[in-house]
């Protein structure tokens, strides 16, 4: 196991190092540029211009800037800011816990939704528990988180006159303003993955309490609850775990959005800004980021495949 | 030599003014209320006694990406520099000041004199002080303060340089004298002094010890507390800001809200004091559940621009650029898309008497698509011709309904434009600067000087002429304009300007300017804002509750 880990690991950094390499060149190659965005209505000279280029570091080569790129971060020193002048780890330190925060809440939320509704719809499958269940879930699904996001906000407002504290504030800074401020955009999120996680959870469950071993326990006598919750529903979180995996992706994406619309300081909202910015280094930092939550998730998954599947784990 | 007691005539004019007012309700033109009763409520508050006291929340889509006022042009960066720094001189703000009036009043000088040939500027410092913050420590503000900073104006790249193009020397000629040499006369200098790039700074700041970037020592109002980036700035009330009693609030935060749907909702909420420029439809429903509300309507410090590439064809010639502007139903298309503007001209309307007359704009820029059609088959295109047109998201969804309506009135006369939407960071840096483009449409920047609107964009050396205009007898009187120092001459002359603008070169081609609704709560009291940058009117504003 410990060795897989580590083969994974390197991997890993193979598709991190390819992935950087790919948004750096291409960050370059989109036309608009750095310089004349700050500069383009002051009228500087053309002296100025190189000035900014040289302090920026931008008249290097391409290669030569993503060599010193690279070199830096293999250090751990993803550059400065090419507007603001600060350390890229500084803005990602402040940004990284919301999205973590925010991310992790909604899974969690998602997950005690999700497998509890999925279980009741596949043992009470073709009732009108299950029917009315299963179009909530595909309502679910189809219902854009940033909508969503909007109608609570101008909801809650509305009727009952409030809305989450402005000015974000972190966990440890105020507990409750923190979770006052999180739990709305969470939901957001969560929705659209517990629907997902009710659908597999379904379908998994259905199938496995129709295979032999689960007649096999049943005829031993064993308690129904037994039956679905040690047996049937464990042998379908194989399923379940690797959908909430690539699941997460989508997540992350939704954080752009719902960041911006609850005012949450955080990674996804930084991408948005610095794109159209051009702060180049602040972008390929926050894809570094974003791109090893997603594989360091799905690594998660793997292992606990070996966790919820002995097989897995012997061979 | 001629010196204005500016101080005291100020003081005793606005007192006239101000008891004027107290007898007669306030301005109904530019101010409208959401109900006659918040209206009425409104005007009795006036006349009573400020109160002390209270946070005052203001709501921003972003956060700046540098406090720094003099390597940023940022609208960001400048509207929270104004709460901290002040200028030599600024713009009178207040009940009787409309937001359009564009009246230079000391600031940290408190009285200038400019002598007779108009070359030499001498500033008298009032007795100010610095915020108590290190490493300044509260002390007086002297002439070598001001003397860095020009410095440091000059030798940063960014637009303000330009603005002191003409300063031959800046010296100090006493603890509290700033003497500044022009080159030659040059009538915009008082009002580039004014302009939101020229904040005052400390000259340890500009030594470097004080990180400019992330904080901010200043005179000002406000001094800030603490910067969270993309979270919120907290100004606290500053005891010893040098104008008497002021301000009145204890405490300003500004709280960076990317939404505009949560912008309002944490209005609706009272979350905000304040909340910047909403649609007609917004208002409406926000009106439906917040009556009491007082709602602002003001000239957008800016306008819509068609503009063109003089050096392709048929731009070059001027019948085709007046048939584009013959084309298009200026007001309809204000109207329907913001709600409310009028027609704009080449100094833009919220410039105050600087812009043309309303009456002589819309003379000047008539809607008659008949016309148009005439012109282009004289320029020999009685069927019209193909081109793109590019214009940008980035300023949000309005300006592309206004380019598509635009492409739709061009399409009347037979000009078949297809729109190009460009990404905000190409058109800005490549497209429209490096005048990449057939025809575009877009929004200037919020000029403060009829010099900027008119030199800045149409002179062939204009640092933001991105148009490839040129007009040989327009550059030699934009040039004139700039050293004529009786303030009516020059107006007759930046009036007379504008005429040969729009009849013989027009471009880039005014749109309109519209009306932007700015609603406050209705215990917010005194709050009259100012077209330029930096909120400058907050030091006034006081909240009427418990």
């Amino acid at each position: 196991m410990g060795e897989y880990i580590v083969r994974r690991l390197i991997y890993g950094v193979l598709v991190l190092f390819i992935m950087v390499t790919f948004v750096f060149v291409v960050m370059r190659a989109v036309p608009g540029d750095v310089v004349t965005l700050q500069l383009a209505d002051s009228g500087a000279t053309e002296e100025q211009i190189q000035a900014l280029e040289t302090e920026l570091g931008l008249d290097k080569s391409m290669i030569a800037q993503l060599g010193d790129w690279l070199t830096g971060a293999f250090q751990g020193d993803l550059g400065n800011s090419l507007w603001s002048g600060l350390p890229v780890t500084e803005i990602i330190g402040d940004r990284l816990p919301v999205t973590l925060q925010l991310s992790l809440m909604s899974i969690v939320l998602a997950i005690l939704i999700g497998i509890p509704v999925g279980v009741i719809s596949a043992v009470k499958h073709n009732t009108f528990i299950d029917h009315l269940l299963r179009i909530t879930s595909v309502g679910g699904l189809s219902i854009p988180n940033f909508w969503l996001g909007l109608i609570l906000l101008t909801g809650f407002a509305l009727v009952f006159n409030w809305i989450p504290p402005l000015g974000y504030q972190s966990f440890i800074e105020n507990p409750v303003v923190n979770v006052q401020q999180m739990i709305l955009p969470a939901i957001c999120l969560a929705i659209t993955l517990s629907a997902s996680i009710v659908r597999m959870t379904r379908s998994a469950v259905l199938e496995v309490l129709h295979s032999d071993f689960i007649r096999t326990i049943r005829s031993k006598g064993a308690k129904e609850r037994v039956v679905i919750y040690k047996h049937a529903l464990r042998n379908s979180l194989v399923s379940v775990i690797t959908l909430i995996g690539l699941q997460v992706g989508y997540l992350l994406g939704g954080t752009v959005v719902l960041e911006s619309i609850f005012s949450l300081p955080g990674l996804g909202s930084l991408i948005f800004e610095t794109v159209s910015a051009r702060d180049y280094p602040v972008v390929q930092a926050s894809v570094l980021i974003f791109g090893a939550m997603f594989l360091l998730v799905n690594l998660f998954v793997d292992v606990m495949y070996g966790w919820v599947d002995p097989r897995i784990r012997n061979s | 030599m001629f010196k204005i007691r500016n101080l005291s005539a100020v003081v005793l004019f606005g007192f006239l003014l101000f008891f004027v007012s107290a007898c007669s309700s306030s301005d109904s033109s530019t101010d409208s209320n959401a109900n006659s009763e918040a209206e009425s409520a409104n005007g009795e508050a006036n006349t009573s006694e400020p109160k002390y006291g209270g946070t005052f929340t203001m709501v921003t889509p972003a956060d700046p990406d540098t406090l720094d006022p003099h390597r940023q042009s940022s609208i960001y960066t400048h509207q929270m520099a104004g709460f901290v720094y002040n200028k030599l001189v600024t713009y009178e703000t207040g009940p009787d000041v409309d937001f359009t009036d564009y009246n230079v009043v000391p600031d940290l000088a408190e009285d200038w004199e400019i002598s007779e040939d108009g070359t030499v500027y001498t500033f008298y410092l009032r007795e100010a002080y610095w915020h108590d913050k290190e490493p300044v420590n509260g002390r007086q503000v002297n002439a070598e303060d001001v003397v860095a900073t020009m410095e440091r104006i000059i030798e940063l790249p960014g637009h303000q340089a330009a603005l002191l193009s003409e300063v031959e020397s800046i010296e100090a000629a006493d603890d509290t004298t700033v003497v500044f040499t022009l080159k030659q006369p040059f009538a915009p200098f008082l009002n580039f002094m004014a302009n939101h790039f020229m904040w005052i700074l400390p000259k340890e700041a500009i030594d470097g010890e004080v990180d400019l970037t992330t904080d901010a020592i200043g005179t000002g109002p406000f001094v800030l507390e603490k910067w969270d980036d993309n979270v919120q700035a907290t100004y606290s009330r500053n005891p010893n800001f040098f104008e008497e009693g002021k301000p009145y609030l204890d405490e300003l935060i500004y709280k960076v809200v990317p939404d505009q749907g949560a912008r309002i909702a944490a209005f609706r909420t009272e979350q905000a004091e304040v909340i910047g420029g909403i649609s007609p439809e917004e208002l409406d429903t926000l009106v439906k559940s917040n009556p009491d509300i007082t709602v602002r309507e003001v000239l957008f410090p800016t306008q819509e621009q068609v503009y063109v590439n003089m050096e392709r064809e048929p731009f070059n010639d001027l019948r085709v650029r007046k048939a584009i502007s013959m084309a298009i139903d200026r007001q309809s298309m204000v109207d329907s898309i913001y709600g409310g503007g009028e027609v704009s001209g080449p100094v833009n309307p919220s410039l105050g008497s600087w812009a043309l007359p309303l009456e002589e704009r819309e003379a000047l820029l008539p809607y008659d698509p008949e016309g148009a059609k005439e012109l282009l088959a004289e320029a020999g295109f009685p069927n019209g011709f193909d081109t793109t047109l590019i214009v940008t998201d980035g300023y949000g969804e309005q300006l592309v309904r206004v380019a598509q309506w635009i492409t739709e009135d061009l399409r009347n006369v037979g000009i078949n434009a297809e729109m190009e939407v460009v990404e905000y960071a190409t058109y800005f840096s490549e497209r429209w600067p490096k005048v990449d483009y057939d025809i575009g449409v877009g929004y200037q920047t919020y000029f403060q000087e009829p010099d900027e609107w008119l030199r800045t964009q149409m002179h062939s050396q204009g640092a933001r002429n991105w148009y490839n205009t040129k007009d040989s007898d327009l550059d030699e009187m934009l040039d004139d304009q700039r050293m004529i120092l009786d303030e009516n001459e020059r107006l007759e002359k930046v009036h007379e300007i504008q005429r040969y603008i729009l009849e013989n070169v027009l471009n880039p081609i005014p749109v309109s300017t519209y009306y932007v609704m700015t609603p406050h709560q209705q215990y917010v009291k005194n709050y009259e804002p100012h077209a330029s940058y930096g909120h400058i009117h907050m030091k006034n504003v006081w909240l009427d509750k418990e």
